[in-house]
């Protein structure tokens, strides 16, 4: 039924392992809890390459960059981070992540992951859930991919927009405020 | 007030039922609640302002092969876990409070199903239960609900043909929602928002049903106020003073002569163990060295059906429309202990964890955008969930990090039994041939998860082998009770908020009449 980038069997099996990658999340190597008190709640410009670029290979349309700014200058930031209970705060995450990923294209790919094409992006990706990566230094790299999966699933589906454009009754009891 | 006769820490489903109880019977009572005030216009129905009820308090570390989902189970603020519950009102089975003496296995209950029951009886007439007592024949004597079940839409239709193609039977779901118009408070709409907070008064959430009593016997209900610890008299057998942290980060005190943590299953062991004083070395009512052991998650796995027609997964309820315990026994694989209930037909949102999204979380890029197109219209889903008997290393221990004042954060252990997963795997089995029969074009499952927060401050007989008694009162501490989920000594394998506020009802009960 389903085709394009699927991950497929065994990598599906081990992202299916997702639970396992939360079990990871009690400590924090040193490295990464500095680069993260290094990051504020906001990104680079590179980051913001790096984030437009993952968005739209993760749900097409997805905005990160716009949807992360705007939400993580809130309080609470109402992002699904915290439920995976990794012991980072939230900009810490995204921006140990966002490291992460660029370094390990350069190493694999030996151009960044906003320079990489569209099909190079889904194999990196693939490789990224399903454990082939050889080197990474960041979180839990199927936990980044349900993460950052979730913003962009979010950035798309989660306002009375999405619903409309796609003919779903969304039946709100009180309308959401905007979000920006 | 610098003192009250009674503090509750802990505004969800069991300290807003103990504050009401108390107060209106005249007891001058006080909660304190580590979150904002919430007020039902802002239960906005959005899957990305949900998260705002969820927990957002000192971190919780998480370890063990099956992670607890803490920040998504607990809530934060007025009303707690309780305000963006799925109200799926189950009763315990009889079974359940007996399992070392029937199976050798688990704990026992220091009470048993008799004990409940006229509290299930009678909570269900207050706060409004709807459901078909007759088609469930697996439920344990009771008094029929006081609402007729919810409606059946397309999604629970189909998949119930699956149950009854494969020799299954299937009831309405028992919930606290109301089907009619019930004391004054609406019947539901179907929109299925039950996770971002129930604003209509449809859903028994702890504000629509005990926000008036607790107005009218003025109990005073401090915002933003953390618990940090609990400070006995010399002989360390009575509470005095309950000390906690104000919104600007001040350490305040309190007098009571009673007090009820209600704080759910993470922290009130946390607050516990932080209260440890020299007549309570190892944390306060912790004699038995057991604050923080017995720590139970339900074990859970998601099966998804993908079927030509229309579902209309849209429409219903967050907790599903039907259920099945026919396969609840806890016996039947020899050698292991413990049944599931299938919850069935729940109705979806496109994003957040449990969305239509993640139903395929293996999916990305245009696949995904296909898949969910397709869901949105033709998605059917229900759920298992398994006992999961108490371990003592599946625990809440205190670690060396602390929190923004000071206080040691709580780090949770937690590690599904053999028998859970075993349980599991036979419900995923099984639910794919169900969805298969009720002809779905392609039917899987989701990994095994985690659902519910129990234990940790279990009840039970002996001293040495539990926390409190049967009323949640604590063994060491004569003034100091516990209510909430945390009391299980076994998980049962149902939602847990009835049998809590059943308890804490009781033990409102018992404190009026030893307390007079």
């Amino acid at each position: 039924m389903l085709s394009g980038e699927e991950v497929r069997s065994p990598g599906r099996r081990s992202l299916l392992q997702f639970g396992v990658a939360l079990v990871a999340a009690g400590s924090v190597p040193g490295a990464l809890a500095q680069a993260a008190a290094d990051g504020a709640g906001t990104f680079t410009a590179k980051e913001q390459g790096i984030l437009l670029a993952l968005g739209e290979a993760l749900v097409p349309g997805a905005d990160l960059p716009r949807f992360l700014t705007h939400m993580l200058a809130r309080r609470p930031h109402m992002l699904c981070y915290p439920f995976v209970s990794f012991p980072l705060d939230t900009a810490g995450f995204y921006r140990t992540a966002l490291g992460a990923l660029e370094r390990a294209s350069v190493r694999e790919r030996l151009v960044g992951f906003a320079e990489l094409s569209r099909d190079g992006r889904t194999t990196l990706l693939r490789e990224l859930v399903t454990g082939q990566i050889k080197e990474w230094d960041g979180p839990p790299p199927a936990l980044v991919y349900f993460v950052v999966r979730n913003d962009a699933v979010d950035a798309v589906y989660g306002s009375p927009d999405a619903y409309r454009a796609m003919n779903v009754p969304y039946m709100a009891h009180i309308s959401p405020p905007a979000l920006e | 007030m610098n003192s009250a006769d009674v503090v509750v820490i802990g505004s969800g489903a069991t300290g807003s039922l103990v504050a009401a109880r108390l107060g209106t019977a005249g007891r001058k009572v006080v909660v304190l609640e580590a979150g904002p005030p919430r007020e039902l216009g802002e239960l906005y129905s959005s899957t990305i302002w949900s998260r705002k009820l969820k927990w957002q308090g000192a971190p919780v570390r998480v370890e063990g092969a099956n992670p607890v989902p803490h920040a998504f189970e607990a809530g934060f603020g007025r009303g707690g876990s309780a305000l963006h519950h799925y109200a799926c009102w189950f009763r315990l089975h009889r079974e359940d409070f007996r399992t070392a003496t029937l199976y050798g296995k688990g704990l026992d209950w220091p009470i048993d199903y008799d004990d409940l029951r006229p509290y299930y009886d009678a909570l269900q007439s207050e706060i409004g239960v709807s459901g078909d007592a007759d088609q469930e024949i697996w439920r344990p004597p009771g008094a029929p609900y006081p609402m007729p079940p919810q409606p059946i839409f397309r999604q629970g239709e189909i998949i119930a043909e699956g149950f009854k193609r494969a020799g299954g039977h299937v009831a309405p779901l028992p919930m606290a929602i109301n089907s009619i118009e019930y004391r004054g408070r609406p019947a539901c709409i179907q929109d299925g928002w039950c996770d971002a907070g129930c604003p209509t008064g449809a859903l028994a959430n702890p504000i629509t049903i005990f926000g008036a009593a607790l107005q009218r016997a003025r109990v005073e209900i401090r915002y933003h106020s953390e618990a940090a610890r609990l400070l006995t008299d010399a002989s360390g057998r009575r509470v005095r003073f309950v000390e906690y942290v104000d919104a600007n980060g001040i350490r305040r005190r309190i007098g009571a002569n009673l007090v009820v943590i209600s704080a759910f299953a993470v922290q009130t062991p946390r607050l516990l163990l932080n209260s440890a004083n020299e007549s309570h070395p190892k944390g306060l009512a912790n004699s038995s060295g057991l604050v923080g052991c017995y720590f139970m998650s339900h074990g859970a796995v998601n099966l998804y059906g993908m079927f030509a027609e229309r579902t209309d997964n849209y429409l219903g309820r967050s907790g599903g429309q039907l259920f099945s315990q026919d396969s609840y026994q806890k016996d039947a694989r020899p050698g292991d202990v413990g049944g599931y209930t299938w919850r069935i037909g729940n109705a979806l949102k496109l994003a957040d964890l449990g969305g239509i999204a993640n139903a395929r979380v293996d999916l990305f890029g245009p696949a995904l955008k296909d898949f969910i197109n397709k869901a949105a219209v033709h998605l059917g889903t229900m759920s298992a969930l398994s006992d999961n008997l108490p371990s003592r290393e599946n625990r809440v221990e205190l670690t060396a990090e602390k929190d923004r004042h000071g206080i040691p954060l709580a780090k949770v252990t937690h590690t599904l039994g053999p028998d859970a997963t075993r349980s599991l795997e036979a419900a995923t089995a099984e639910g794919r041939n169900i969805l298969n029969a009720a002809g779905a074009q392609e039917a899987w499952s989701a990994p095994i998860r985690t659902e519910h927060l129990m234990g940790g401050t279990v009840m039970g007989r002996d001293a040495a082998k539990s926390v409190t008694n049967g009323y949640g009162q604590t063994h060491d501490v004569e003034n100091l009770y516990i209510a909430g989920p945390g009391l299980f000594p076994t998980s049962g394998a149902v939602n847990p908020t009835f049998t809590a506020s059943a308890l804490a009802a009781r033990a409102a009960d018992y404190i009026l009449k030893s307390n007079r």
